[in-house]
């Protein structure tokens, strides 16, 4: 903490906690703690300041403290935000209700199991499949400026998990791949480099894939990184129907 | 298994007085920042080898808000903290070691750099007491050292 905001620490902010302690209790329960108000803290901060100095046995997941790593994603006042973006500033004098982000099991306090989301990042290879092998020796694989703007701003996604938490269909079928998954399928579609779209589009295409999605469009609202996944899954809708209508009315030739 | 014991016996102890994960913490990062910071020199070394050694006896007294076997984080740091420790002392004496100044690594007190000398890895040793530094050769490359040079 900075010497600067010594003097401003005599005003307060309540935070009221999820608790989740599996070994301890049956039910999760809520926790006040009153920590310094500063105006240049982050809800992140708060919580370090607890963890440090009131209650050890907080849990919960962090890195990086600027909108990077993806893993301080919970619910802030009932709304899926990274805590490090969340200032303190903007919910005083009022108590900030933190809970672990909605729609997944909670492992213990805010900390949230992620191994569905993982499993679904997974499911619709979310990695480069080159076009292409060729040996190290034959050099890069280029691309222009042109065709990197094609696929950037799905690239920026962080895997914070927010957009799940934002998403209703996500909370009707857990089975929904969901925004992140499909942006990031997306991501490696719209890749010159790539060749796996095929590959990818079973699982899009299939039950729980992209046609779940209603256009709530909460998950581009919520996203920091303005990755804009309810596009995402727009456009790969419209590239869906398409090719249904090509394979349908084209001779196999021109499809 | 052995370090399953270790690490109940070390953390999850009830201890009267012991000390806290973030009060260490904060000490080493302010004597880390005040004596081997990007500017320092032997008195100031030697003083945060010091503190460092005292540092590394009261984590022996750490004491543990949370003695929970599910994704217990307070461990973690303190874990962690015990890590870095080590890694400072190691820093810390190869610093200390080192009569010179080599980019953004400036000994007031030995303001040129000395190739003769150092111009080589620094290799710390854990041992019963202060780390043992080495030096191991540097195969140059593309870049041989140059200066440094701050604001011009």
């Amino acid at each position: 903490m900075a010497a600067s905001n010594q003097d401003q620490a005599n005003e307060t902010i309540s935070l009221e906690v999820f608790r989740y302690r599996p070994e301890e209790e049956d039910e999760p329960s809520w926790q006040s703690y009153e920590v310094p108000f500063r105006p240049d803290w982050v809800v992140l901060d708060a919580l370090n300041y607890v963890k440090d100095e009131i209650d050890g046995t907080l849990s919960y997941r962090w890195s990086c403290r600027m909108g990077v790593c993806g893993s301080c994603g919970m619910m802030i006042n009932g709304e899926p935000k990274l805590t490090c973006a969340a200032f303190l500033r903007d919910y005083y004098p009022k108590p900030i209700r933190i809970e672990p982000l909605t729609y997944f099991p909670v492992i213990r306090d805010l900390v949230i199991n992620m191994d569905g989301f993982l499993d679904k990042l997974d499911s619709v290879q979310a990695w480069l499949i080159p076009k292409e092998e060729k040996p190290v020796s034959e050099g890069e694989y280029l691309q222009s400026p042109a065709e990197l703007a094609k696929f950037k701003k799905f690239s920026m996604c962080i895997n914070c998990m927010l957009c799940y938490s934002a998403c209703p269909v996500v909370g009707h079928i857990p089975g929904f791949l969901g925004p992140a998954a499909i942006a990031l399928a997306q991501r490696y579609n719209y890749d010159s480099r790539d060749g796996g779209a095929d590959e990818r589009a079973e699982t899009l295409f299939s039950h729980e894939g992209i046609w779940e999605c209603t256009f709530v469009g909460d998950c581009s609202h919520v996203c920091p990184k303005d990755v804009d996944p309810a596009g995402a899954i727009q456009r790969y809708k419209v590239k869906a129907t398409t090719e249904w209508y090509k394979s349908l009315l084209l001779p196999r030739g021109r499809r | 298994m052995e370090e399953q014991r270790r690490i109940r016996e070390q953390f999850f102890q009830p201890r009267d007085g012991g000390e806290s994960v973030a009060g260490l913490r904060n000490e080493l990062t302010n004597c880390m920042e005040s004596g081997a910071g990007i500017y320092r020199e032997e008195a100031s070394l030697r003083q945060t080898c010091d503190k460092l050694r005292e540092l590394k006896e009261r984590y022996k007294n750490v004491q543990l808000d949370d003695h929970s076997l599910t994704f217990n984080t307070e461990l973690t740091t303190a874990l962690e903290l015990g890590y870095m420790l080590d890694a400072a002392e190691a820093v810390a004496h190869s610093a200390l070691a080192r009569r010179e100044s080599r980019g953004s690594h400036q000994r007031t007190d030995h303001p040129d750099r000395d190739d003769e000398r150092y111009l080589k890895h620094s290799l710390a040793y854990r041992t019963e007491g202060d780390p043992r530094i080495e030096y191991q050769d540097v195969t140059i490359t593309k870049w041989p050292p140059g200066d440094r040079v701050y604001g011009s």
